[in-house]
Order: C-alpha cells, then structure tokens, then sequence
C-alpha cells in the first residue's frame, strides 16, 4: 500500500512540480526556436494547455475562477505599445521598438530593391534620422535623411536637399564619407508600420565617397568617387555592375533603325556646319554594307553639309542585314551585340543619335549628344574619323583628386581633377545576351587656384578647364524601368544642383518632393513670384530685400519705403563676364560648378594695400570657350576704399577700370519685380556690349553720422562703356550716372512721438548701348514726414506724408512728369492673445497724382490688418 | 548625229531585215526605202580632275586601244577616241594617275560626239559614291603640308648658274577655304631671313616658289644653315614643317 502511494505521490509531485516550472520559466528572447518542455510530458487524457501570455501577464488561469472583487481587474494594453523585437541578420536581438527606415536589395528577384520608411521616420524625427558614436578623437555617424545637405567637391556632388544615407568618419588626420541612395525613389514615408516597403525591380542608384588625409599641418589630400548607374533586381549579383545595366524597359525593345543627325554646332554664323565626307556602319565588328537613307543637307562637291540651321539625318535600317560568324552561324538581327558608326566630319559639327528604342512618352525619338567638333571652324582642317558606338545610357561616373594648402608661407592653393566617364550599352531583347555591350565616353575638368598674402600685397592666380561634356546628370527609371530621356523634372538626378541663391532648395524642378524651390507650398511662405534671387537677400529671410512687405509693388516704388529703398540701378559689384549684371546677382540654370562648363582660361590679379582700407589691384584675365570660338579677354583695374571716420561717417570708393574682348554670350535668367505685377524668372540675353570695349564702374557713397539721430547717405554710381572700335547698333559712348542723396532727422518731441522729417533726391542718367533706345534722364525728389503718437498702452497713431517730383529731363514723349502726394494714417496696436502677440493695424491711404500736362489721378486704400506673431 | 540607213519590208509591210528580205524570191519582196536615223554615239571623253593627269590608258570594250589624243590640263582631261563609239555593248575605260587633295574628290565625266556638245555621265545608282574618290588617309592625318620637296638642299647663289636657286615644292591638304599659306627662311638664331610665299590659299600643289639666297634688303646671305618653314594657318590649327638648308659658295 505504501508503495502505491509513494508512486502515486511521486507522480503528483512530477506533475505539480513540472507544472509550476512551466508557469515559472523565464521568457527568452534569442530566437531559439521552441524547446521540449518537460513539464508537459505528462500522460493525461486531460487537456491542458501551455501558460502564455494570459498567464504570464495577467495570471489568469482557464480553469481557476475569477473574482475581481479584491483583486480589481486589469485590462488589456496593447503590447504594441512598446514595439516589437527586433533581430539581426544573425539573430542576435537588435531592441524591441520599431523599425523605421530599411533598404535593402535582393537579386535576382522581381522588386528586389525596396526601401521602407516608416510613418515615424516622419512623425517622430521629422525625415532625419542620426545614429552616431566616438571614441577618442574617431567620430562616425550615420545619417539617413530626406534632405541632407551634403558636399563632397563643387565639381562632383553638391546638393543642398539630398535623399539618402551618408556615413562620416572623422578623425585628427582623415575623413570619409560614403552616400548612398535610390536615386529614382529614395523612399516615401508610408502610412503605416505594417505596409509594405516600396519595392521596385528597376532602379537607379547612386553611390559616392570621399576620402581626405591630413597631411602635416597645412596640406590635404582627397580622393572622390561619384556613380550613378541604372540595374533591376532580375540580374544575378554577378552581373551588378557600376557601368550600369540595361533596365528593363531599356532592353525591352530591339533597335531595328538609328538615325544619326548632323548639324551646325554654331548655328547663328548660318556657315560652315557639319560636312560629311565618309559613313560606314559596322556592326558586330563586321562592316556592314547598309546604305543609309540621307534626308536633309545639301551634297557638294562629293560631300554632305549642314550649315546653320539645317540638319542632316542618316537613317540606318538594320533589318534586312545579316552575316555569318566565325562558327558558320548566321547572325541577323536578334542577335546583334554591337554597332559602331565610323563617319569623316569636317568643321562646326554636332553629332546626335536616335533610334526606334530611343522614344519620349509620345513616341517620338529623341535625340541624345554623342559629340561635337571643338571650336569653329570653317575650312575642313579638323577633319577627322569620328568613331562611336551606339547604345542606351546606363551610368555616369566621375572620379578625381582634390589637394589643398593651407596657408602655408602666405600661400593657399586648391586644386581638383575630375575625370568624368558616361556608359551606354546596346540593347537587345534576346535572351541569350546576357553582357550588352559597353561603350563609354570621357570627359574632365580642373581647376587651380592660388592666394598669397603677405601684407600689405596679396595675389591671387585661377586656371581652370570645363569640358563642354562634362556631366554630373544621370538618368532615372521610372516604375516599369522606362526612361524618357527629354523629361528632367522626371528622369533627371543631379549630383551637382544648381543652387545660385545658396538657399535649402535647388533651384530646378527635379523628381522629389525637396527638389520644389519654386513651389510656394515646400517653401512654407506664400513668396511672390516664388524666385530665386542670388544676392537679393541679404537678411536671409527667404523674401527679396527688394519687396521685404511681399506685395506687388517693389519697394523702391512704393510710398514711404522708397525713402529708404533704393532701385538696383545704383547697386555696384564686379562684372567679371562683362554681360552688365553684377556677377552676385546672376542667375542661371546650370549646375553650380565654381567655373563654367565649356571653358577654359585663367585670371590672375596682384594687389596691395596701400593704406588701412586703400587697395590696389591690378590684374589679366583670358577664357575662352571649347566648344564654340568666342574668347573673353581683360585687364583691370580696382580700387578700393573703405573708411571710417569716427564722429563723421563711413566713406567707401570703388572704381574699376578694364579693356575688354568678350564676345562669350553669358545668358540669365533672373528674377524681376515691376510695378503691379507678380515677380518672376525673365530670360536675360547677354546683350555683348563689351566685345572691344573699355568699361569704368565708379561707385561712391558715404554715411554722415556726425549729428545724433541725423541719417545722411549719399551714393555716387557711374559706369561708362566706351567702344574703342565701332560697332554695328551700338553707340560709341555708353554711360549710366546715377545719385542719390537722403536724410532723416528724428525728433522725439515727448516720450514715446516721434517726428521724423526725410528728404530724398535720385538723379539718373543712361545712355543706353543701341543707338536707337532713347536716353533717360530721371529726377526725383521726395520729402516725407513720418509722425509717431503712442496711444494707450501699447497702440500707436502714425501718419505719414510723402511729395514727389518726377521729373523727365529727357523728355520723353511717352513719359509724362507727375507730381505725387501720400497721405496715410494708421492705428496700430499689439496685445497677447492666446499665446500670440496680436499686431492690429488699421488705417487709411491716399495718393494724389497731379500730372504736369493737367489731370489728376487718385487712390485710395483703406485696410484693417491683424497680424499673430511669435516673437 | 544622224546616220542614213536602209529598212526592208515584206508584201504586207512589216519590217524584216535585210537577210531575209534577200531570201525571199523577188515576187514576194516588199518595198526598201533609205531613212535618216539619229543615233547616239561619241569619240571623245572629257574628265574632271583634281591635278594634272598622268600615264594615261585606254581600253574599249577590253581591250586596250591607242587614243587618237589626249590633253591633259591641271583640272581636266580629254581623251578622244580612235572612233565613234554608237552601241551599248561598247564600253570605255580609261585609266590614269592624278593626286587629290579633298576627301570625297568627285570625278565628274562628260562625253560628246559633236563639236561643242557635252552630256554629263551619270553613276551607276546602285553603286555607293561611283564617281567619287574618298581619301581616309587624310581623316587620320593631323598634317596640313605633305609632299615637300625642297631641290636642291644646299645653294651656292654664286652667280654661276649652278644650284643658284633652290625650288620648294609642296601640297596642302584638306584646306577647303583661303588661308594664309607662306614660306620663310628663318636663321638657326631664330631671325626671319626672307618671306619667300606669302598667300591665301587653299588646297592644292604648291610649286614654283624659289629662293635665290639673299635676304629681305636684297642681299646674299652668309654661308651656313638655315631653316625652310613652311606654315599654313588653318582655323584648327597652325600647322608648319620644318628643313634645314644650307647656303655655301
């Protein structure tokens, strides 16, 4: 009896004992997989079942009874709360939380590349996201952004707004930095943790690095590798590579006719264009004997010509051709690999090339640049075998080095070289063809650029050359891997941006969401017009100094504003590509290179320091352009003098002096406020007024302080364009004479009022440089009076009177001399409210203009404006 | 040109030719009548060419033939034939030995059977460029100035007729418009002695040009080396060559 029982009890206690073990037992959170647990092998017919979470979080038990009265019932959470658990590719466990950016690329596979962006990477971290650690003087951080602003060289990758991932290394002696993105879709942050990644099979992706070493104190040494290059997820990693791959839209459609196009690559001399001599196609390395259909041109003397605005198209039709290899195997079409064009072009050529694989969205092929005769010229010495081979582009990679000095002995020296290589490959549907065959391009660039300084001289020395080539553009895929080669603000990236204004937005549309800098919305700020305006904001307040109130009206014309604005007639800078607008100001669409692509030249300058604030300089410059045969040739002149003169004022003198040759076109494109309208992008056309010319900029002006609570300016302008030989349409004698002169005395009669009385007067004076524009000859004068009476606590009545005169000294028969009086009264008061400070403004604006042929036009504006600030 | 010829006809009128017309027995023979027929044909062959045309050859229907003359001029050539030439069968070959200087030099070919009357010769269609000479030599050279002969080397301008002059003679290639093309005599010290040719031109044979051994003011120079360069200032560049010469007494 005894013996039972002791077995009977032995096996209670098993069971029990396995069963509390089971209920005690840790959670593990290395993914272990499952494990035996001995407290459930037990021979029982009853049906129990595994403590879990019910047990484990809340300790309910199916069979136990529940009574919350004492206990009081706790209710569920969710779990999700916290996150999930994470591990790696190793199992090992990572953090429980959320994932929030991942990127990762399988192949071969359909939608291999994904990226996923979770809804926190926005919500939570705004679109940046910093993982960093250091030890020592060694700091690395990886940085996962939608625009991060990032530079590895000006001629490499610059970009104020890049999607991507950067990791930095940096220590005492050396720098890295490697970007990655996928360029075509970097990733749209999705709406929820659990969707899925944006997965495509077609990608552009791009890659760069950048390595610096200190050397010694003053040197550094860089290397720079930049690529960006089309593949899709359907390729074996064994065919990955950088040159790029075909995608498969690219690839989808096999190219049955190329046509070439020749043409005149300096159209406007209506002369010695293109002249073709001899076209042989060979392809697979055979020379194929198809004729090819001429459309265009003029044929003389046994050779074909393109001359201005002609074009010449050859129209291969590969079709019907086909040849037997080494092996005995006939080869048509389907299996064509390579096609080369071997033609004899002589003078002004532009070589481009199209095929039926080559289509925008419409259908219509679209011609891509395969090259183009250097310089201009017109008698057939440059002749020359141009040989190329055709195919679609895939990658765009640049290298180089970059050496810089550090003031060492006065000396600082930056210099940068950058090979520039762009793949294509030819496509072929056919199956068997797994390498398409590879042709490439090279261009480079360069510059140097030396300083001394070794007071009171200083010198500086720039020499530099910019293939007109030279490319920092790739291409992107779409969704299905098409490309449309013509459609930038699609298919275009771009390493470097252009970015005049140097603000967080590029200056171009380009695909993504931060490319916008002329979208109103991405700004944030309704600005007018949406521009860009290099130079023009100085307080960096993303709104032009020009028109600081956003209205219609500039503020160099509007009431009361114009007394301290002044017109950009009267501003004063360098105009070192002699195009008449102030090189800060200039605007274009090109990517911001520090020199221009399809030059080359130097410029070199001495100087001195004669006295505190008195300079010297005197310099030569020479650039000419690779492509076309205009040059640009200058020697200068400046001084430069800037003083102060304590109790009086501050006195500054500028003058430039130069003989100039440019005929190198400078075009713009820049932003313009007239009076009533909204602001916008103007084309500017160079209007190449300084092609043998000898130019003086003068500038003067100084600001009286001597008197307390006396605002005095004084601004002297003249530029004088001289032609040393006579030019077609231009007047000999160019000038622009402008001054301003402006006071203000503050009264402060009681606390609080102010009495400000102001005068101002502009005098201007243009010759214009066609003989047939009228000269101009403006004077305005306009006092003002500018009352201030606190009112209450913080409310204020102010009024204001302004009188102009206009007057046209030229006399203009369009152009009618006014008189104008301003009155204007307003009560301005500010408050808190809510959080906010309140500005409230209501007032009452008149303008009278009495014009001096007789009548009389008024307006008048009445307003309430309730303004909610944060400062 | 037109030629009298003898047509033959049977009882009802259609033509036959003159062997069965003679077999027929007289009764069944119809009428005979001589008309005037023009025919084409042509005995002298006109081509245009880049330079003077040398060893000269002609073959007619295969086999070769002896002009009856040929005129050769630096831009053309006339060959006239030993007889008319009327049938289609006939065919004219002629062979001959002239320099080009542009790439894509087209041979333009006029024939003529009367005096003062020519008719081009069209190519053959379905020959790519059938009457044009490519050079794609010249695509690969770099050269502006080929062929240069400078006869003799040294000059003894002693007055004695012998080697008095020295004769330059060269080519400028793929020049297609006017540029200035000179010759000058330079001292081994890099001073100008004499500009011998200093012209616009464009490409072509260069000859004539000479040197009699004395300077710019007219006098003889002194005994020893000097340097012949030849330059053409073409819009890609300027190219010159360089020889040494040499004046002795």
């Amino acid at each position: 009896m005894s013996k039972w029982l002791w077995i009977f009890s032995m096996v209670l206690i098993l069971i029990f004992s396995t069963a509390v073990g089971a209920q005690v037992r840790t959670t593990a959170f290395q993914p272990e997989g499952l494990h035996v647990i001995v407290g459930a092998i037990e021979p029982a017919l009853r049906k129990w079942y595994i403590p879990q979470e019910l047990y484990s979080e809340f300790g309910w038990e199916q069979w136990r009874y529940t009574n919350y009265a004492k206990d009081i019932y706790r209710r569920y959470t969710n779990i999700g709360l916290e996150g999930y658990r994470y591990y790696d590719i190793y199992g090992q466990y990572i953090t429980k939380g959320w994932k929030v950016y991942d990127w990762s690329q399988d192949m071969p596979k359909d939608f291999g590349s994904a990226v996923f962006k979770s809804p926190k990477f926005s919500k939570w971290f705004d679109n940046v996201l910093v993982s960093s650690t250091r030890k020592g003087q060694y700091y690395t951080a990886l940085t996962v952004g939608n625009e991060i602003r990032t530079t590895l060289t000006p001629l490499t990758f610059s970009k104020p707004t890049f999607n991507g991932v950067q990791l930095d290394f940096l220590s005492d002696k050396y720098a890295a930095t490697v970007l990655t993105s996928r360029a075509n879709q970097a990733g749209t942050v999705l709406s929820k943790d659990t969707s899925p990644p944006e997965a495509m099979t077609n990608f552009t992706n791009f890659v760069g690095l950048r390595g610096v070493v200190q050397i010694g104190r003053f040197a550094s040494v860089g290397a720079t590798y930049v690529n960006a290059h089309i593949g899709h997820s359907r390729m074996d990693w064994a065919d990955y590579s950088l040159k790029g791959q075909l995608s498969t839209w690219q690839n989808a459609t096999r190219v049955l006719e190329i046509t070439i196009k020749l043409s005149d690559d300096s159209p406007e001399d209506g002369e010695a264009g293109a002249m073709l001599f001899q076209e042989s196609i060979y392809i697979d390395g055979r020379k194929a004997d198809i004729t090819p259909v001429i459309k265009g041109g003029i044929l003389r003397e046994g050779h074909w010509e393109a001359n201005g605005d002609m074009e010449l198209l050859l129209v291969y039709n590969l079709s019907g051709w086909a040849y037997v290899d080494d092996q005995g195997i006939l080869r048509d079409i389907s299996s064509f690999k390579r096609v080369t064009f071997k033609l004899v072009l002589a003078n002004d050529y532009k070589v481009e090339i199209t095929s039926n694989a080559q289509r925008d969205e419409k259908g219509e092929e679209i011609f891509l640049p395969v090259t183009r005769a250097p310089g201009n010229v017109k008698d057939a010495t440059n002749m020359k075998e141009v040989v190329f081979d055709y195919g679609l582009p895939t990658a765009n990679q640049i290298y180089g080095l970059t050496f810089e000095l550090k003031d060492l002995a006065g000396f600082s020296l930056r210099t940068e070289y950058d090979i520039n290589t762009r793949y294509r490959r030819f496509p072929n549907p056919n199956p068997d063809i797994r390498e398409h065959s590879l042709a490439s391009d090279k261009s480079n660039a360069w510059y140097v650029t030396l300083q001394k300084l070794a007071h009171p001289w200083y010198a500086y020395a720039e020499a530099f050359s910019m293939d007109p080539d030279y490319s920092t553009t790739m291409y992107l895929t779409g969704l299905q891997g098409e490309v449309y080669y013509d459609n930038k603000y699609r298919y275009w990236f771009e390493f470097v941006d252009d970015n005049d204004d140097q603000d967080r937005w590029p200056d171009w549309r380009r695909k993504g969401s931060n490319q916008m800098a002329s979208s109103d919305a991405e700004r944030g700020i309704d600005i007018i017009g949406g521009g860009v305006f290099p130079g023009y904001d100085e307080n960096n307040d993303l709104v032009p100094d020009f028109n600081q109130n956003w209205n219609y009206w500039p503020d160099y014309e509007e009431p009361f504003l114009r007394h301290t604005v002044d017109p950009p007639e009267y501003l004063f800078g360098m105009d070192m590509n002699n195009n008449t607008v102030v090189d800060r100001f200039e605007n274009d669409e090109e990517p911001d290179y520090p020199f221009k692509k399809d030059h080359r030249g130097y410029n070199a300058y001495v100087g001195v320091e004669a006295l505190p604030g008195v300079k010297f300089t005197a310099g030569h410059l020479r650039e000419w352009t690779l492509s076309t045969d205009k040059r640009s040739e200058a020697n200068y002149v400046l001084f430069t003098l800037e003083r102060s003169f304590p109790g009086v004022g501050i006195l500054r003198v500028f003058n430039n002096l130069k003989i100039v040759r440019d005929n190198i076109p400078d075009d713009l494109v820049q932003w313009q406020q007239l009076p009533g309208t909204r602001a916008g992008m103007v084309a500017f056309t160079d209007p190449l007024v300084c092609q043998n010319t000898r130019v003086n900029s003068a500038y003067v002006d100084f600001n009286y302080v001597g008197i307390d609570r006396l605002t005095f300016i004084n601004k002297f302008k003249y530029d004088s364009y001289v032609q040393r030989k006579p030019q077609l349409n231009l007047r000999g004698y160019s000038d622009l004479l402008g001054v301003i002169s402006k006071a203000s005395y503050r009264l402060t009669p009681t606390k609080g009022m102010t009495f400000e009385p102001r005068i101002k007067g502009m005098f201007l004076r243009k010759r214009p440089f066609g003989k047939r524009e009228p000269e101009q000859k403006d004077l305005w004068i306009l006092p003002s009076l500018i009352n201030r009476i606190p009112l209450f606590e913080y409310g204020l009545l102010e009024s204001g009177l302004e009188y102009t005169v206009y007057r046209d000294l030229a006399e203009r028969p369009d152009i009618e001399d006014f008189n104008n009086l301003v009155f204007a009264v307003q009560f301005s008061n500010a408050s808190s409210y809510m959080g906010y400070k309140i500005t409230s403004k209501v007032g009452f604006r008149q303008s009278i203009q009495y014009l001096t042929r007789g009548g009389r036009r008024t307006s008048s504006t009445i307003f309430v404006q309730i303004f909610a600030g944060v400062e | 040109m037109v030629q009298k010829i003898r047509r033959f006809y049977d009882q009802e009128g259609n033509e036959i030719t003159e062997e069965e017309w003679l077999e027929l027995v007289p009764e069944l023979r119809g009428e005979s009548e001589v008309v005037e027929q023009e025919i084409t044909g042509f005995n002298r062959v006109l081509v245009e060419t880049p330079s003077l045309a040398r060893k000269v050859e002609l073959r007619i229907g295969g086999e070769k033939t002896e002009p009856e003359e040929v005129e050769a001029r630096d831009d053309s050539l006339l060959v006239t034939l030993p007889r008319f030439l009327f049938t289609e069968e006939d065919s004219v070959e002629i062979q001959f030995e002239c320099i080009p200087f542009l790439n894509s030099t087209v041979f333009e070919a006029f024939v003529s059977g009367l005096a003062g009357s020519w008719q081009r010769v069209d190519p053959d269609p379905a020959v790519k460029s059938a009457t044009t000479v490519a050079l794609p030599a010249l695509a690969e050279e770099e050269r502006l100035i080929s062929n240069l002969k400078i006869e003799p080397r040294t000059i003894t301008p002693d007055g004695d007729g012998v080697n008095d002059i020295m004769n330059v003679r060269f080519t400028v290639v793929k020049v297609s418009k006017p540029r200035q093309v000179s010759v000058k005599i330079y001292s081994l010290g890099g001073d100008l002695v004499r500009t011998v040719y200093s012209q616009a031109g464009t490409t072509g044979n260069y000859s004539g040009i000479t040197w009699d051994g004395k300077d710019s003011s007219g006098h003889r120079v002194i005994p020893g080396l000097y340097l012949c360069v030849i330059k053409v200032s073409g819009d890609a560049g300027i190219k010159t060559v360089n020889k040494t010469i040499s004046v002795a007494y």
